[in-house]
């Protein structure tokens, strides 16, 4: 089917958040017609199950699936999936893509990030698998399935993903990082020695203090060299350093910078234009910050933001953010905020042997919450976070950008 | 309206309670509980927003 050659609102990028706007346009009562643009074959998919259920081969992916049975069209959401856009020319309000010119009311950027590859000699370049996307996430689960041994580099909340999922496969598992910590989202190192823990009685192998500085592969087995020197031998190695918002396309309408696309605390990133989800960082008016928050709670509250200000002019409360993760059938959940000068204070539980609540204190306030199973009082704790966040004055930005219009300063 | 839950799905965050507290608890697990599976008309909006804002994806409504 061809694309249409105008729609009062184009999503570009059939992501998680482009899709929660699309749907929450029309539950927001918006009936100007919307078009979906999504650059893989596949239909859209939710993220966080393919480092987790699909990954394991619990769960077939298609269970991932958002607009599933024929829902776009029941919303009268135009999808595309297969078509990527080219470039943006935003005076005259047009996307050009692979199918061809679309003239746009509102253009919502849904592009999000792919993975961050490693900047050393990687030989043959595909011996370092990624996962991103849905097919990533086969590719590896069929990796994992044929594999006796894995390397994983990145000390991420993703790395502690796939190495769990491989020790489930039963292969033997080293994960090797540079911070020296294991991080976990927005938590950043806090829970380190749990993690460090858990992974260590699940027979993985740690080398937290360590670089990469070359992966070769001989045929039949992958030779990853550490910055020490000692040398690492594996059938798998995955790369897991993070990810790299997708704005390439934009370079001709001016956006030079390989980086989020700063919006302002409603989504906008200029007249016409809005960014959610993993391309996105939205300003923080308590904080003064842009924040990128690379988690699907995020990208489907940015989607119900932007939906609610393009349908109705409101603005909605900014996105809290919630990130969850599972291993070894531990569920860790974090809520908020977790500033560098904050204590970790324990409520329920031992934080650093099992079961446990805790919150990020600072100036005797909870600003986020921590926990490790415990979800009910995990909940529970959350109000009292909401309470000290949209409470909280919100300091001036460190630096007024040298760009920023003169009628933004006093 | 009627809603539909996926359990196996579910990772506990709550956001469904804390939206909605009459139509959705907890069990010790923190998975997902449905207390009423067709709730009246004035809590529709409440339900839809819970299903939006569940990061699983684990509730439907069926409308």
């Amino acid at each position: 089917m061809g694309l249409k050659p105008h729609s009062d609102v184009l999503i570009v990028g059939a992501s998680t958040a482009g899709c929660a706007t699309a749907e929450s346009l029309r539950h927001e009562g918006f009936t100007g017609s919307i078009t979906v643009l999504g650059n893989e074959t596949s239909a859209p998919y939710n993220r966080p199950p393919l480092s987790k259920h699909v990954l394991l081969g619990e769960w077939e992916s298609e269970k991932a699936d958002i607009f599933t049975d024929g829902a776009a069209e029941r919303a009268g959401v135009d999808l595309h999936t297969d078509v990527t856009a080219q470039s943006l020319n935003a005076a005259e309000r047009i996307v050009s893509t692979t199918r061809g010119d679309i003239s746009y009311g509102r253009l919502v950027i849904a592009t999000g990030a792919r993975a961050r590859q490693l900047p050393v000699s990687v030989d043959p370049a595909q011996v370092a698998l990624t996962l991103r996307t849905r097919e990533d996430s086969m590719a590896l689960r069929e990796r994992l399935e044929n594999s006796r041994s894995v390397v994983v580099i990145g000390s991420g909340v993703l790395g502690s993903e796939i190495a769990a999922a491989a020790r489930k496969k039963g292969c033997a598992v080293t994960v090797v990082g540079r911070s020296g910590a294991l991080t976990l989202g927005s938590v950043r190192a806090l829970l380190t020695q749990r993690l460090e823990q858990l992974h260590s009685q699940n027979g993985v192998a740690l080398r937290l203090t360590e670089g990469v500085s070359s992966i070769a592969h001989d045929g039949t087995t992958a030779h990853v060299t550490l910055t020490s020197g000692n040398q690492l031998e594996a059938d798998t190695v995955v790369v897991a350093i993070g990810a790299i918002p997708n704005v390439e396309w934009l370079e001709s309408s001016g956006v030079t910078a390989s980086a989020a696309l700063e919006c302002d605390s409603q989504g906008q990133y200029a007249e016409h234009i809005y960014a959610v989800g993993d391309v996105a960082a939205w300003h923080d008016s308590r904080s003064g910050q842009w924040l990128a928050d690379e988690h699907q709670l995020t990208a489907l509250q940015h989607g119900q933001a932007v939906a609610r200000h393009i349908a109705t002019g409101e603005k909605a409360q900014p996105p809290v953010p919630f990130f969850w993760s599972e291993l070894y059938g531990v569920r860790f959940q974090a809520y908020g905020r977790f500033p560098a000068d904050a204590e970790l204070v324990t409520t329920h539980g031992d934080r650093d042997s099992g079961d446990f609540v805790a919150l990020s204190m600072l100036d005797g306030l909870p600003h986020g919450v921590v926990a490790s199973n415990m979800s009910r009082d995990f909940r529970r704790a959350r109000p009292a976070v909401d309470a000290t966040l949209s409470g909280a004055p919100a300091p001036e930005p460190a630096m007024v950008p040298a760009t920023a219009p003169l009628g933004g300063q006093s | 309206m009627k809603i539909e839950i996926d359990a196996a799905a579910c990772v506990g965050a709550g956001q469904c309670v804390l939206t909605a507290e009459d139509l959705f608890d907890q069990d010790d697990d923190g998975i997902v509980l449905l207390l009423n599976a067709e709730p009246d008309e004035s809590r529709h909006a409440a339900a839809r927003r819970s299903a939006a804002l569940c990061p699983a994806r684990a509730i439907t409504i069926h409308e």
